[in-house]
């Protein structure tokens, strides 16, 4: 098997944020001549796109909390010694 | 697959989402902020309730204002009286006009046309009637020069093709 999992990801998450960041950072001087409308309608579509993303990981990781914690899942029966006794 | 790599995958994965949006927008805010030196100025002036204009040349307008396409414009935004808002919604302008104070704005219109102006802070009575026009009109070519998009498409179309090959 190769590179496990978690190292890759603790490796290419920062990657990517460092990447944005530099790449903001040495863009091309202001002063550039732009359509506003073009450079602002895209910002906001992406930023749509980032938000429904991160919306969806979010409820992800809820749904994902709720089903494997619920109650009724034979993993949670009795979880301490005093559970289940009374 | 534990749980704390579920939790960093989680973690690591929205902060770089918000981080790359963060600075995507800081990005184009920065070219918003600066407008290029050729710039032409345009001074921008609300009061209750009808809008302003004035050119480089000394050239004023009311309630109506003519821009070249191509041509980027400095707007230098100021009010009389009460706060306004200078918008022109087809070319995502808005910038508030403050009695005393100079905003900028920058824009360079890409399509001619007419569009509409409008104040976008609520500023008395007749706010609602505080609107002009934007005409953005070709460039004129330099003499010599001849804009094929003036040229009627019949005679662009009988132009001969030159094959690459």
């Amino acid at each position: 098997m190769g590179i496990p999992l978690r190292q890759a990801l603790l490796v290419a998450i920062p990657l990517v944020v460092m990447f944005s960041i530099l790449q903001a950072a040495f863009a091309q001087e202001a002063g550039k001549v732009i359509i506003n409308r073009v450079e602002v309608w895209g910002l906001f579509y992406k930023g749509m796109v980032i938000a429904f993303t991160i919306g969806a990981i979010v409820m992800g990781v809820i749904a994902y909390v709720v089903f494997r914690f619920r109650e009724s899942n034979p993993k949670n029966a009795s979880r301490t010694s005093m559970e289940g006794r009374h | 697959m534990g749980h704390s790599t579920v939790e960093w995958v989680y973690v690591g994965v929205v902060v770089a989402l918000l981080i790359y949006i963060g600075a995507s927008a800081w990005d184009v805010e920065r070219f918003l902020d600066h407008p290029p030196k050729d710039a032409k100025v345009v001074k921008v002036t609300g009061q209750q309730w009808f809008w302003t204009f004035e050119h480089e040349d000394g050239k004023k307008e009311l309630g109506e204002l003519h821009l070249v396409k191509g041509v980027p414009y400095v707007f230098e935004i100021t009010s009389r009286d009460v706060n306004h808002s200078f918008n022109i919604p087809d070319l995502t302008v808005l910038m508030d006009a403050v009695p005393g104070r100079i905003n900028h704005m920058w824009v360079m219109p890409d399509a001619s046309g007419e569009y509409l102006i409008q104040c976008r802070e609520y500023c008395g009575f007749s706010h609602y009637q505080m609107r002009a026009k934007l005409f953005v009109e070709e460039a004129i070519p330099v003499s010599g020069e001849t804009e094929v998009s003036n040229i009627p498409v019949s005679v662009q179309e009988a132009k001969p093709v030159i094959a690459n090959n």
